[in-house]
């Protein structure tokens, strides 16, 4: 299932052509590689790799960065409602999980934009995934949903330290978004805290620090014959022309948001 | 099923502005002839759909439930509907015993072809160009011919996709799918055209013309620069063989060149149009395969009028100037057999008495032919019939 408000949007987009695929997670301090199995519209999160793999497994080293071509690229104009709604789901992707109070009035008719800032991510190698593919252990997923190739690996996670939501026009700051202000229309609880960047620009961050993956890399799971197949690429098909065979990041559905759900 | 759960999202993915031109087509190929393919298809597990991406493909998916996806870019259905506009607009169209005359010379079909082909070069595709961009006014006769021609395109492309599904093995372990042997490719596009002329939209020439089209479409694609996949059979080998396979699939060779004037035609124009495209000549070759299709063409044309045959010489000197001598003899030798004074008596009395027609006036034509060509077909025929029939 995928959140509303968002389709095409141009941070998916975005997100879409460097091979990520936007979700929303319900929880935080997620690592890859992390099984799910996508069905039916919906993303459901299996758990950890290494929980289907024999004990005293291990977990390759994994790959850490910034991502500066994500970094401060903004959504599409938002009209105030939709970015209530957004901003309410954008939050719990920097682990703003509990309910804030959002009063967007403030804002009244301008336009609003967002952007996550301070994006890293964290990966491991695909070709170290299909190393640990070959004890893997699919205990109690359903053999119809493996035979139908519902199940996949998300192999990178990015995430984003804070949020700025941007107003088209500034706001008044005599009497809309002062710091001492804001927290009379947003409250975010014990979880984060909120700050006036500028007279456009308001800031949001956790407190501490436990972010949500805000978009993931993900790849198809195969069983063929006896053997597992983990495929990050797109299927190219049986092609008339080949013009567009070059390989390309396998996305579960591109222009959208994904809605995890949890086992 | 996975194939159908793939084929909405790519639709959600790439939305339509209008109704599902993939999905129509495939319901007027129901029930399908092979229990195989239709048993897949009543499952759910064979699904047909248009993808509104510009690329003028069409991809087969199989997945690992055993359910396969064919989708067809509206990139490629917008195309085959451009170029079979193009294409009725300089047609003669005949209603009531009277000929309209078309709204566009053959000149001007292949410069709109062209045009055609090259707003479409693989770099002007990636730049989203605009595929309306020359609109063509029909009568509702040739708009009629027109869809009958592009679906016919189209219904043979997706019945050489069928063939994709009917010889698919799943890959074991982890080797990739295996593809296509280059015999199962030619052998795919021959039960596609048997189906296409078997049960195809519209006449049987419109359906004859959509078979040729559709790969002399891709064969210039190719030319253009446009990538097909190193494992499959090229287009331009593909159309030479898809000929004979005409020729096999029609019930005598007669039959063959009474279903394949528009075909031939059109396919001769096509390309031309791609030749000049990509900047290589300016005329397709002459064959002698078309030089007898016009020939035939003309002839039944002067029947219809009720003209002499001097239209048809005039047609049959212009060829001959660019013709070889053995283009020629094996001309006269087609016509001899195709053209005998006194034609064989079918189950069809229209066309016994159109051929008997074009017969009588293909013998008055001699004399208005250039030296060598009336010697060659004067003693092809003479030789075939040394009593005069």
């Amino acid at each position: 299932m995928s959140i509303t408000g968002c389709r095409n949007d141009a941070l998916v987009t975005l997100l879409n052509s460097v091979g990520y695929q936007p979700i929303l997670l319900p929880r935080t301090g997620l690592t890859p590689p992390e099984l799910y199995i996508y069905k039916n519209d919906k993303l459901i999160r299996r758990g950890p790799l290494l929980d289907y793999l024999p004990d005293g497994a291990t977990m390759p080293e994994l790959n850490r960065g910034q991502l500066d071509n994500i970094e401060h690229h903004r959504t599409d104009k938002k009209s105030l409602g939709v970015a209530a709604s957004f901003l309410g789901d954008a939050l719990k992707c920097i682990g703003i999980t509990s309910a804030p109070k959002l009063d967007l009035s403030f804002a009244r008719d301008r336009d609003i934009t967002f952007s996550f800032d301070d994006v890293t991510y964290v990966s491991i190698d695909s070709s170290k995934v299909d190393h640990m593919l070959d004890k893997l252990n699919t205990g109690a997923i359903p053999k119809e949903d493996i035979a139908a190739g519902y199940l996949h690996i998300a192999y990178d996670y990015a995430y984003a330290g804070s949020l700025s939501m941007r107003a088209a026009t500034a706001f008044d700051t005599k009497t809309e978004a002062k710091a001492l202000q804001i927290g009379t229309y947003i409250d975010l609880g014990t979880q984060g805290q909120v700050s006036v960047k500028d007279d456009s620009t308001i800031s949001f961050s956790s407190k501490n620090g436990a972010n949500a993956a805000f978009a993931c890399k993900i790849g198809r799971l195969e069983k063929r014959g006896k053997k597992w197949s983990f495929f990050p690429e797109e299927d190219a098909g049986d092609s008339f022309l080949s013009d567009e065979n070059q390989k390309e990041p396998y996305l579960l559905e591109r222009g959208v948001v994904m809605l995890v759900e949890e086992e | 099923m996975r194939a159908s759960e793939e084929l909405a999202k790519r639709q959600r993915e790439y939305p339509l502005s209008a109704a599902d031109r993939g999905a129509a087509l495939f319901s007027h190929m129901l029930p399908l002839p092979d229990p195989q393919l239709e048993s897949l298809r009543l499952s759910q597990a064979l699904v047909v759909g248009e993808v509104n991406r510009p690329l003028p493909n069409a991809k087969t998916f199989h997945y690992p439930d055993g359910s396969h996806a064919i989708m067809l870019f509206s990139g490629l259905l917008d195309f085959f509907s451009s170029a079979a506009k193009i294409l009725l607009g300089g047609s003669h169209m005949h209603r009531d015993g009277k000929v309209a005359d078309p709204s566009l010379s053959p000149e001007d079909v292949i410069a709109k072809l062209q045009a055609l082909f090259e707003r479409w070069t693989p770099e002007g595709i990636a730049a989203g160009r605009n595929i309306d961009e020359l609109p063509i006014v029909l009568s509702k006769e040739s708009a009629e011919k027109a869809d009958d021609l592009s679906q016919s395109a189209m219904f043979f492309i997706l019945s050489h996709e069928f063939g994709h599904i009917s010889y698919y093995k799943p890959p074991e372990d982890d080797e990739p799918p295996p593809t296509l042997t280059r015999a199962q490719e030619f052998a795919a596009d021959a039960i596609g055209l048997q189906r296409l002329v078997a049960s195809g939209p519209g006449s049987q020439r419109m359906r004859c013309a959509g078979g040729i089209v559709s790969l002399r479409v891709l064969a210039v694609f190719a030319s253009l620069g446009h990538v097909f996949p190193s494992s499959h059979p090229q287009p331009l080998e593909r159309i030479e063989a898809l000929m004979p396979a005409l020729r096999d699939a029609a019930a005598n060779e007669r039959v063959f060149w009474q279903v394949t004037p528009i075909a031939f035609s059109y396919d001769e124009m096509v390309e031309t149009a791609g030749i000049r495209a990509a900047k290589t000549g300016l005329h397709a070759p002459l064959t002698a395969a078309r030089m007898f299709s016009r020939l035939s063409a003309v002839l039944e044309q002067c029947v219809r009028d009720g003209t002499s045959g001097s239209i048809a010489a005039g047609v049959m000197r212009f060829d001959c100037e660019r013709a070889t001598p053995e283009m020629i003899e094996e001309v006269a030798h087609t016509a001899a057999r195709m053209l005998p004074p006194v034609p064989p008596t079918t189950d069809s009395p229209y066309w016994d008495k159109v051929w008997t027609d074009k017969a009588r006036l293909y013998q008055s034509i001699f004399s208005q032919l250039p030296e060598q060509a009336a010697v060659a077909f004067r003693t092809a025929y003479q030789k075939l019939y040394p009593n005069g029939g």
